[in-house]
């Protein structure tokens, strides 16, 4: 079918059924003084490839959060031979806008462009809410072993032996806790892991080779966590400013094409949801003003804001493992661990999402509000 | 909700190896030829990939050669450093009857040819194959880059090198090579 760019971007907008589009005056009257407003824009564009193609950009949380909210999303193909949609999981943990180029696509391009809203996070722990309790179907969830985070055998000892030393009436902050210690304490990051890492726990302990990035230093703590019977998770997302704490290395505006970051959250019953981060703790110490000891002032403030904290210059994308592209050519052997670059394939195969150069692509935040 | 989740994440196993350079893994390397049981494998898997040129290339047509199939990336330093050791297996045995193919993990041709100028390496030192979506690298169950299988002429894989060759003149690695070039 032939249709005018014009009429390719109607037909993409009214795809969508989100409480988006909203115009930007509409942004700025729900805005409230703590909260912050950015524009995220990620641009592809497949140079060097002819005919039928697909592309999978990682959009953010499916729900809104009392510390992110989406306000917008707008697409816009840069091709007539273009359809758009935006792909749930069936778990809905995670969402994509997902692009198609026919056969006779001569121009492989799209935008999209997120406009969302956060705050910072802050763990309160002297006013605990009863209400807030997973059901046990939620919790059974939260605490489940994937591909690479197994809550068994050389995990779940390493689970038991973080908190050996706890009493027995140790609650869920105590325990998420120890494990965060055992994590900053014994992992550490490796400027050479490419991307983010994978986060292959198992792998990671059974080699006692505890380097990496994100991906892996906080996939230890979750993976810990629900051993352990917490209920943990990996939030996958990109930095979208500077720090205002002054840690040069936790934060990045503008240009923010490989400045993807994950997070994680562990549950305890009466506070919800927690924020912590070792992995930053671990960024800190490895890159700050070109290295830190763990001693240093700027180490041990950081360490202790990132259990129960988050500075929300970030963006979350999604919760989401073992990632099934829709529409892949590839069917389950292209199967992706977590989705926080884009992806696309094209009839020569998969492009590396590691490598935004010669994928191509591009993306960048700017404040708005 | 959630039996679709357990349903995805029971299959979840893939992918994410080839970021894995095997310096990571000291435990499971050892410098030397290793039983290609060590990977799981009984068989040679099928390997048919185009190379940099965009030609398919069909393992079973090397059968009555001794073929090295070495699965590496260029952002895994072990494998830069491992380069110039296959080249030169390549170069010194190549007229007896080696043929060396280095499959390349899912980065794209610039980044490939990048890596070759950049260390004065001609295009057809080794044949290069593209395993753009991992899937070849899946079937032959290494675990991390680089590997090397060693396979003899009648095409089954003899043994697998896990980790960077480091040194190609030792008895090691050109023993093993000229053993089977005799046979």
């Amino acid at each position: 079918m032939t249709i005018t760019r014009r009429s390719a971007i109607k037909a993409i907008t009214s795809a969508f059924a989100l409480p988006a589009l909203n115009p930007i005056t509409s942004v700025f009257a729900q805005s409230s003084p703590e909260w912050t407003t950015y524009e995220i824009v990620t641009e592809v564009n497949l140079e060097n490839t002819n005919g039928a193609a697909e592309a999978w950009i990682p959009l953010p949380l499916v729900l809104n959060t009392d510390y992110f909210k989406t306000l917008s999303i707008r697409p816009e193909a840069g091709d007539t031979k273009v359809e758009s949609k935006i792909y749930e999981t069936p778990d809905k943990q995670a969402r994509m806008l997902w692009t198609k180029w026919d056969k006779s696509a001569n121009a492989h391009s799209v935008k999209v462009a997120m406009i969302v809203s956060t705050r910072n996070r802050h763990l309160e722990l002297s006013s605990p809410n009863p209400a807030l309790k997973l059901s046990k179907e939620e919790q059974k969830f939260w605490t489940r072993a994937t591909a690479y985070l197994p809550t068994d055998g050389i995990v779940k000892a390493k689970a038991q032996e973080c908190l050996a030393s706890l009493p027995a009436n140790a609650t869920d902050v105590d325990k998420a806790k120890a494990i965060y210690n055992w994590v900053v304490d014994n992992t550490h990051r490796d400027p050479k892991t490419r991307g983010c890492g994978q986060g292959d726990v198992k792998l990671m302990l059974e080699t006692n080779n505890l380097g990496g990035k994100c991906a892996d230093i906080n996939a230890v703590f979750v993976a810990l966590a629900r051993s352990a019977g917490i209920a943990a998770r990996d939030v996958y997302g990109i930095r979208i400013a500077d720090s205002a704490r002054g840690y040069k290395s936790l934060g990045k505006s503008g240009e923010i094409t490989k400045a993807q970051h994950c997070r994680a959250e562990f549950y305890a019953s009466g506070y919800g949801w927690c924020p912590v981060d070792p992995a930053d703790v671990r960024k800190v110490i490895l890159e700050e003003t070109g290295g830190l000891a763990v001693t240093d002032p700027k180490v041990v403030a950081i360490r202790d804001y990132l259990f129960g904290n988050w500075e929300m210059n970030w963006m979350a994308y999604n919760y989401d493992h073992d990632i099934a592209l829709p529409g892949s050519k590839l069917g389950r052997n292209g199967v992706i661990p977590f989705l926080m670059y884009p992806q696309a394939e094209s009839k020569e195969g998969r492009f590396d999402s590691l490598d935004p150069d010669n994928f191509k692509y591009k993306i960048t935040s700017r404040l708005i509000g | 909700m959630i039996d679709l989740i357990k349903k995805q994440t029971a299959r979840g196993i893939f992918l994410s190896l080839f970021f894995i350079c095997l310096s990571l893994w000291g435990g499971y390397a050892s410098a030397q030829w290793q039983a290609v049981s060590k990977v799981g494998l009984s068989q040679t898997p099928p390997l048919l990939l185009n190379n940099l040129a965009g030609t398919p290339v069909n393992i079973n047509a090397f059968k009555g050669k001794v073929v090295i199939v070495n699965f590496w990336a260029s952002w895994c330093e072990p494998c830069r450093e491992e380069f110039t050791e296959l080249t030169y297996l390549q170069d010194k045995y190549g007229a007896k009857g080696l043929k060396v193919f280095a499959v390349n993990l899912a980065e794209m041709k610039p980044r490939i040819t990048q890596f070759l100028k950049g260390n004065g390496i001609s295009e057809n030192a080794i044949e290069i194959l593209q395993d753009r979506n991992s899937i070849i690298y899946k079937t032959w169950k290494a675990r991390g880059i680089p590997t090397t299988f060693l396979i003899n002429k009648q095409g089954k894989i003899d043994s697998v090198w896990i980790g960077a060759i480091d040194n190609a003149d030792s008895e090691e690695v050109s023993g093993k090579i000229e053993t089977l070039l005799r046979q």
